[in-house]
């Protein structure tokens, strides 16, 4: 496919008009998304009525935005104005969204054309889009398997080619696991470097948006295109990125989690791609260090803890009076009770409880608080590693992409899929995921996994753009 | 966990479950709490409550007007002219 950057280049030198590739983009998609299931909603006429305006305006001489000639799609959780939003959920069936997020007011500005919203976990409580209450969501790389999630709809599109850049968010990982099920790239962000206004919060202090791409030249474009402060983010970052160049892989050091060949859960065609790089790297001229990570194991039942209490908090505000699906009967309370209890999935409920449980009184000192301190250890083991090296490599997920149904019987099975992605959401670093490396048995990708320090966003993107060609 | 907490804990939530819901949640929410248990290894005697290093947080509560009220108000499920119509709050 084509990437934006072409794209983009190709609109400039008026070799193609943005019409052209909205409409070729549109047409792949109703052939072919009948298979991947990768769209809840094409946004086809406001899609077609922007690509207009930007070609009349390029023909008339007038300025256009830099992005004029991408194509994007959103996740069903990211506000754009006019449009339905639903995160997936029965509860919001028939939404309006009110507003534009500050990211769909950015691209928009910059003259992107986007398409359609995608499919997702329900409230992007899931890694596998099993979750979503209208449809289940195929790998293109082959249709037996899931695309992961909770934004698998996202990554779906972008390796199905249904789009040039999609955008997900990120609060254990999911936009980093389905990048890797889908052999794509996917970044997550500096917490607090995209703004959150008007993304459908699920745990807010580790939500963040981010872009999902085929390469990484147009993964950077999608995080510039949408960085920087918003005052209508309160956790937004008012400052710049480190100015932290990148020059050259040679001299720089890279630590690598030990032991983890042996985890519990890591593919053994995995375990041996990864005990493979440390070689790999140094053959690069890249020095190596081994660091014993104690955070990973326990990232994620912390995580669960914290991310559960914040949604059960945060969806307490789906009653089924104010957004979409109403079951109004008997008195309030019974109405409450229903909407909700018909309105959420599985998942959502199951949060919904733990999260309740971890914050009521007795427990709360027991779960929630010493989740927090358990968080602080982990942004501490980060900080100490960090100063030690300039970037951590690890697996993004231990398996590559697995089947339909072979998870869902067992949460905790679900939940070990995102144990390395977590820790990086826990201390609000940033992080991407790009494909390395097959699964012999079926050729399904990984994804290997670029942890940085807090605001090294861009440099983090360029190195991984390297080590990708030279390992 | 038993049955009753779940109850507990699905009136606090305003969550309607079924009595088959009731079972499998109790079941499976037991189990993660059991999994949870696992942070009591780490010695976190020492250990700060989690603070962030970036961003503000707290800012100054300073109302502003929603510039497309009616977009939001089309959203309601029941209305009457521009309030929100919901069921009797308080009985006799």
């Amino acid at each position: 496919m084509e990437s934006a950057i072409k794209a983009i280049e190709a609109v400039k030198k008026k070799e193609r008009s943005v019409l052209e590739i909205t409409s070729s983009f549109l047409d792949k998609i109703k052939k072919e998304d009948g298979k991947v299931k990768a769209f809840l909603e094409i946004f086809e006429s406001s899609a077609i009525a922007k690509a207009k305006d930007i070609d009349e305006r390029i023909s008339s001489g007038k300025s256009v935005g830099e992005l004029a000639g991408a194509v994007i799609a959103i996740k069903d959780n990211i506000l754009y104005k006019g449009h339905e939003i639903t995160c997936a959920s029965k509860i919001l069936k028939g939404h309006i969204s009110a507003y534009n997020a500050t990211v769909v007011s950015k691209l928009l500005e910059k003259d992107a054309v986007i398409i359609g919203r995608t499919n997702m976990d329900e409230f992007a409580m899931g890694s596998s889009c099993e979750n979503s209450a209208w449809q289940k969501t195929h790998n293109p790389i082959n249709n037996e398997f899931v695309p992961g999630g909770s934004s698998g709809g996202s990554a779906a599109a972008v390796k199905a080619g249904f789009c040039h850049i999609a955008y997900g968010s990120d609060t254990g990982g999911s936009i980093r696991q389905p990048a890797s099920f889908c052999g794509v790239w996917g970044m997550k962000p500096t917490y607090g470097r995209v703004s959150r206004y008007g993304l459908v919060a699920f745990a807010s202090s580790l939500d963040q948006i981010g872009p999902i791409a085929t390469n990484a030249q147009d993964l950077l474009l999608g995080y510039k295109a949408v960085k920087g402060f918003d005052a209508n983010d309160s956790t937004s970052i008012d400052k710049e990125d480190e100015k932290k160049q990148f020059s050259s892989l040679k001299g720089m050091t890279v630590a690598i989690p030990s032991g983890l060949s042996k985890h519990d859960g890591l593919e053994s065609d995995m375990a041996e791609i990864f005990s493979s790089l440390p070689e790999k790297l140094m053959d690069a001229g890249i020095k190596v260090i081994e660091v014993d990570f104690k955070s990973f194991k326990y990232a994620l039942p912390a995580y669960y803890i914290l991310a559960s209490s914040e949604a059960s908090s945060n969806l307490a505000r789906f009653d089924g009076f104010r957004y979409g699906m109403s079951l109004n009967t008997g008195n309030l309370n019974e109405s409450y009770m229903k909407n909700r209890g018909e309105g959420f999935g599985p998942e959502v409920k199951r949060r919904i409880l733990l999260g309740t449980h971890s914050l009521s009184s007795g427990y709360y000192d027991a779960y929630y608080l010493k989740a927090q301190r358990v968080r602080n250890f982990i942004a501490r083991e980060f900080d100490e590693v960090f100063s030690k090296a300039e970037i951590i490599l690890a697996p993004t997920s231990p398996t590559a992409a697995f089947k339909f149904g072979e998870r869902m019987k067992d949460p905790l099975s679900m939940y070990l899929s995102d144990i390395f992605t977590i820790p990086v959401n826990m201390a609000g670093i940033c992080s991407l995921s790009f494909p390395y490396g097959k699964r012999k048995s079926d050729n399904m990708p990984y994804g290997l996994q670029i942890m940085a320090p807090h605001l090294s966003d861009e440099f983090m993107i360029k190195v991984a753009g390297e080590l990708s060609c030279a390992l | 966990m038993d049955k009753q907490l779940i109850e507990y804990l699905s009136a606090m939530a305003k969550l309607q479950l079924s009595e088959k819901e009731k079972e499998l949640y109790a079941k499976q929410i037991q189990d993660i709490f059991k999994w949870v248990e696992q942070i009591s290894e780490l010695d976190l005697s020492s250990e700060k409550d989690y603070s962030f290093k970036t961003g503000k947080f707290i800012r100054d509560d300073e109302p502003k007007n929603f510039p497309d009220r009616e977009e939001i108000l089309k959203n309601f499920t029941d209305r009457e002219f521009d309030f929100l119509k919901v069921k009797k709050v308080l009985d006799n």
